[in-house]
């Protein structure tokens, strides 16, 4: 496929959406650099249809770096999408927020905009970018969109990990984001703080009646980020986990600074929020991690192999 | 003149016509360009559609009928994006995804920029949505992903060396998909002769297996469900018959305990793959535990038995 011309088709539109776009912006939303965008700006007076007078050309300025179009020649309007880019779009939705109901509607809106000739490839193309099953019941979903589109408060009964307990909350929801590929409800707690909470850890969500005036402002990218960056807080405390050599690979792709060790294993740094949390996360490994330090953690890590190995040889008595 | 000046004076030329444009009128039109012979005319106008057409424009060849005579002609409705009805809501999410992709080096980069653009182009305005859309990723994908997708668009083989492996295995990417952030290909592994998960951050080499080849290199199962193979919870992976586990949890875990196991409250577990729940059973703490059957527990208690002899010791 020829590239540029793929590219050169979108210039023109795209630089006539917003008259005086800057060379820079027009270059970074084409993906392409600031010289070959220069390049196709110098071809594009030559395009026309003949006989190639003035008014038949293509009349596309730069000044002062910013990109103005004159006559565009029935080029002033972007082409249907290829089966790969409304595919690219598709699974940029699929996968980085599976289970997110407002984006699973604009990608059904999207196969209208695929040229009819690639629209069997689109089809085939969406099957292999496959979305995960939602984590989040599909009850507690609605009912989280439901209460943030009319401002109704919502009782949730949310299991927190921190605690290892679940317990019923009324909260104020804001939005969701969705970090990593989980959706959180952001939202304001009783106590009026801030809280995200994991909508695959809300087991039950019922919208109540009662309504809440608009929460100021609050910059919810910011919390987002936060929480994808957990991993990498120097703020939290942290634990060494010890990995056996059978879950070393996968913990080397889950803790990027891991270290290898002469038995095969791997030691990562973890951030941790709480004791429970950490013996948690740790215990979710079955058995191939433990904690070599601090010590306290490393007890609790004890504590809690001892109550689950006795609760379950007590059953078998 | 430059192959691709020609190419878009072509396509101007035909999208402006209004009516079908017979090939003696575009030789008649460029007549620098197309005056060769005539054999070489009609090859090098065939070798210019054929570069339109590779980009979706639909050129369609008319015969002469009681309208018109013979000639070209371009569907400009099957040519110009429509207006895609999105709402405020749905456009605003769309955005907001992408951009993400496009911060964290999502495979595709190129088409997804030219999907936004295009979009853009169409509806410049940008209304305001009803709340904000937030989406974030902690890690940013990289090549390998980039060598997954375009394989995977293509239908092209895949050589790769994956975790700890010593050698390298063939697989045809059948799809790709993400389990909570990590990108992972499901495939045909040709080593193992078997449809295997390979998360890409564990993938440490990828590349096209036969890079001399053209064209599609295998067909997908027209039955193949990707989901099978990454499910939700651990427990779902298909590894033996199902085993009907029947658990127990604090009254405080009583709804929650089920529900983070992707269960109804109070309804057993049809594991596929016991060791996989037991995993997810001790991550929900004391509150949970394994009623029934005694291989289960049994299973449980011997996973455990080496982790807490370990624990007796000092690190």
């Amino acid at each position: 496929m020829n590239e540029r011309l793929r590219r050169l088709l979108v210039v023109v539109p795209a630089a006539r959406a917003r008259p005086g776009i800057s060379v820079q912006e027009l270059a970074r939303q084409l993906d392409c650099s600031v010289q070959e965008l220069r390049q196709d700006l110098d071809l594009l007076p030559l395009v026309g249809s003949p006989p190639f007078c003035p008014d038949d050309l293509v009349e596309i300025d730069v000044q002062n770096d910013r990109v103005y179009v004159r006559l565009a020649q029935s080029f002033e309007r972007p082409t249907r999408l290829s089966a790969t880019e409304a595919a690219a779009l598709a699974a940029a939705a699929r996968l980085l927020a599976p289970g997110d109901p407002v984006l699973h509607g604009a990608v059904e809106k999207l196969a209208r905009a695929v040229s009819p000739a690639q629209k069997a490839l689109y089809e085939a193309l969406l099957r292999r970018f496959a979305e995960a099953p939602a984590d989040a019941p599909e009850d507690v979903a609605r009912s989280v969109d439901r209460a943030i589109s009319l401002h109704r408060e919502l009782e949730i009964l949310y299991f927190a990990r921190t605690e290892l307990a679940a317990r019923a909350r009324v909260v104020q929801p804001r939005a969701t984001a969705t970090v990593d590929g989980v959706r959180y409800l952001s939202a304001r707690n009783e106590a009026g703080a801030e809280r995200m909470y994991r909508l695959d850890r809300i087991a039950r969500a019922t919208v109540r009646e009662r309504r809440f005036p608009p929460l100021p402002e609050t910059d919810l990218s910011e919390a987002a980020r936060r929480v994808a960056s957990l991993e990498s807080c120097t703020e939290l405390p942290r634990a060494t986990v010890r990995f056996a050599p059978a879950a070393a690979a996968a913990a080397r792709a889950r803790h990027a600074g891991a270290t290898a060790l002469p038995d095969g294993g791997a030691d990562a740094s973890v951030a941790y929020t709480s004791l429970p949390w950490l013996v948690s996360y740790v215990l979710s490994w079955g058995g191939e991690a433990e904690i070599a330090a601090p010590e306290p953690a490393r007890r609790a890590l004890r504590e809690a192999v001892e109550r689950a190995m006795a609760a379950h040889r007590k059953d078998e008595e | 003149m430059d192959p691709t000046q020609r190419q878009l004076d072509l396509l101007a030329f035909l999208l402006q016509s209004r009516g079908r444009v017979s090939k003696s009128a575009i030789f008649d039109a460029f007549s620098d360009e197309y005056s060769a012979s005539a054999d070489a005319a009609e090859r090098k106008l065939a070798r210019d559609k054929t570069v339109l057409e590779e980009l979706g424009v639909p050129i369609q060849w008319h015969p002469a009928d009681d309208d018109d005579g013979e000639g070209y002609r371009i569907d400009r409705s099957a040519f110009y994006l429509p207006d895609i009805p999105l709402t405020p809501d749905e456009r605003a999410a769309l955005h907001a995804v992408a951009a993400v992709a496009l911060d964290t080096a999502f495979p595709l980069r190129t088409e997804l920029s030219f999907a936004l653009a295009k979009l853009r182009a169409r509806s410049p305005a940008d209304p305001r949505p009803s709340r904000p859309f937030v989406y974030a990723r902690a890690a940013g994908a990289g090549e390998v992903e980039d060598c997954i997708a375009r394989a995977l668009a293509d239908r092209r083989r895949l050589r790769i060396r994956y975790s700890d492996d010593r050698e390298d295995r063939d697989v045809d990417p059948w799809a790709f998909t993400a389990r909570r952030g990590r990108f992972a290909m499901v495939g045909f592994c040709h080593r193992r002769d078997a449809v295997r998960t390979f998360y890409a951050d564990r993938i440490r080499v990828c590349a096209p297996a036969n890079p001399a080849a053209s064209g599609p290199e295998f067909e997908v199962p027209a039955d193949f469900d990707s989901s099978v193979h990454l499910p939700a919870h651990s427990w779902q992976l298909r590894v033996h018959a199902p085993v009907e586990v029947d658990l127990e949890f604090a009254p405080d875990l009583a709804e929650s305990g089920s529900r983070a196991l992707g269960l109804e409250p109070g309804s057993p577990c049809p594991a596929t793959y016991v060791e996989g729940l037991v995993a997810e059973v001790l991550a929900l703490g004391p509150g949970a535990t394994i009623r029934s059957p005694d291989s289960a527990r049994a299973l449980l208690v011997r996973r455990l038995a080496p982790l807490a002899r370990r624990l007796q010791e000092a690190p």
